[in-house]
């Protein structure tokens, strides 16, 4: 029993050395609400990601991407104010846990440039 | 008497059964399944939208395209873009938009006005690194 608490106690503390970033797939103006956002996972060690979960934003949903283990997507039905926590498993078998910084989706944005008109 | 038994037991399994599996999965990872737009392995991310129509007194329809698009691999990477616009009866109803994303930008705003209101045919060709290229085929 102090063995299965030591152990519990033990590993948390064996991510505490852990660092990872993330990486936005779109530039900031893009963060528009019924858009899925893609973010890479970078970190030393890393295997995959394991789970994404929604701490705030009630109307956006995360969900990792089926074909790359280290990408992972936010995507909210309306206008809100998003963070998300990132598990993802190392590769000694251990799961360390990120969290994004919080950010806006907004309605609608415009980009940094506009490009091509029109024509009939 | 039997038969009322193995009714019995046959709707007590079915009440059970119901329970049983019902969906339970998580809202979050339907919605997840729904809202992923590829069904094969992306060389690219990409999203286009349609931010407004308006139609003017000529009956003329104006619609407003906000794209952002990236290299799977490499946000930082350059890929080069062209939206191709149709209607059912014509094609290139509009000129390509065309550009090139960077990490510095990867959203661009685009129009394009149609003579008459009607459905609007987009097709979006990125192409990356060595030659990969993929298009996408949108209709508003």
């Amino acid at each position: 029993m102090t063995k299965v608490f030591f152990i519990a106690l033990f590993l948390p503390l064996l991510s505490w050395g852990q660092s990872a970033t993330m990486v936005s797939h779109y530039t900031n103006s893009a963060f528009v609400s019924k858009r899925l956002l893609p973010f890479t996972l970078r970190s030393e060690g890393k295997v995959g990601i394991l789970t994404v979960n929604i701490i705030d934003g009630e109307n956006c949903v995360g969900l990792r991407d089926p074909h790359y283990g280290d990408v992972f997507h936010l995507y909210c039905e309306e206008p809100d104010t998003v963070r998300a926590e990132i598990q993802f498993l190392l590769n000694d078998s251990q799961s360390f846990k990120v969290q994004t910084q919080s950010f806006q989706v907004l309605a609608e944005q415009s980009p940094v440039s506009s490009a091509g008109v029109e024509g009939e | 008497m039997s038969l009322l038994k193995l009714c019995s037991q046959f709707l007590l399994a079915l009440f059970f059964s119901f329970f049983a599996f019902q969906n339970c999965a998580p809202f979050e990872a339907m919605q997840g399944e729904s809202i992923y737009p590829f069904t094969n392995k992306p060389n690219f991310y990409s999203d286009l939208q349609v931010v407004r129509t308006e139609v003017d007194d000529l009956k003329r329809e104006n619609f407003v395209l906000d794209l952002a698009a990236s290299w799977v691999l490499d946000p930082a990477q350059e890929i080069n873009y062209t939206i191709l616009y149709s209607t059912l009866a014509q094609r290139g109803v509009c000129n390509p938009t065309q550009g090139t994303f960077n990490n510095i930008n990867n959203h661009i705003r685009a129009q394009c006005k149609l003579p008459v209101v009607t459905d609007l045919y987009i097709r979006l060709e990125l192409e990356g690194p060595n030659g990969v290229s993929e298009a996408r085929e949108f209709r508003f």
